[in-house]
């Protein structure tokens, strides 16, 4: 992968991620509410599916950011590489909750407890994701400034 | 109920796995910056064993568990998860 390209998935990748959670906040609002719309499923599917997307994407280019990137920001700015290994590990746990917050709504939605599991299930996927996005954020604005 | 309380068992243990996963390894790699090249790439690793453990707790919890156990399991989620997400969260922010 050259670098032009890598840094063309990392932005798809950041802007997957930013859509996956802007969608995410949407079952955990409407999951407040009584009873289970359609919409609200949809919404937590297409979240899910967004973040998975996005997770699958950073995948793809970690190992040209182990070779392009990571090596000078260990060299010139240390932090920066250290908060990117932890949105990697945040991200991770992002998505296996994204993922049992579907698993949860589409299995047990109609009851009420069912509906309580998911939507905590998906409040902490999004704070997770929001630290989440602010690590990428931070990362990528330190990196271009090096 | 019990493929909910699968679908909450594969997140719980996802989150437990990678993060032990993580810190076991924090305890006997060596500094970052000091390694050049790797055969392997551990993060893959450490996510292929996560959804190993992750897809066999959730296994076990739809056909080991009681209907009334998945159903109470269920119900405890609103603490549950925040005391097994919050911490494993931190410690991947205090060992990157």
């Amino acid at each position: 992968m050259s670098p032009a390209e890598f840094f063309l998935f990392e932005r798809l990748h950041g802007h997957l991620a930013v859509l996956g959670l802007a969608v995410l906040a949407h079952p955990i609002l409407s999951l407040g509410r009584p009873g289970l719309s359609r919409g609200t499923r949809l919404s937590a599917l297409i979240a899910a599916a967004l973040l998975s997307l996005s997770f699958a994407s950073g995948l793809w280019i970690y190992p040209p950011y182990r070779a392009l990137v990571k090596p000078e920001l260990v060299r010139e700015a240390l932090p920066l590489a250290l908060r990117f290994e932890s949105k990697e590990h945040l991200a991770a746990i992002c998505l296996a909750l994204a993922l049992g917050g579907v698993g949860v709504l589409l299995s047990a939605g109609r009851h009420p407890t069912g509906r309580r599991a998911a939507r905590v299930l998906f409040l902490l996927s999004f704070l997770v994701g929001l630290l989440t996005g602010a690590l990428g954020v931070f990362v990528a604005a330190g990196g271009q400034a090096l | 109920m019990n493929l909910a309380a699968a679908a909450l068992c594969f997140a719980l243990i996802c989150c437990l796995s990678y993060a032990g996963q993580r810190l076991w390894d924090a305890r006997t790699e060596p500094a970052i910056g000091t390694v050049t090249l790797q055969a392997t790439i551990p993060y893959y690793w450490r996510l292929a064993i996560t959804a190993l453990h992750g897809l066999g707790a959730a296994a076990l919890a739809y056909w080991g568990l009681p209907e009334s156990a998945a159903e109470r399991l269920l119900r405890v989620t609103p603490w549950l998860v925040p005391l097994v997400v919050l911490p494993a969260a931190i410690a991947m922010l205090m060992v990157p």
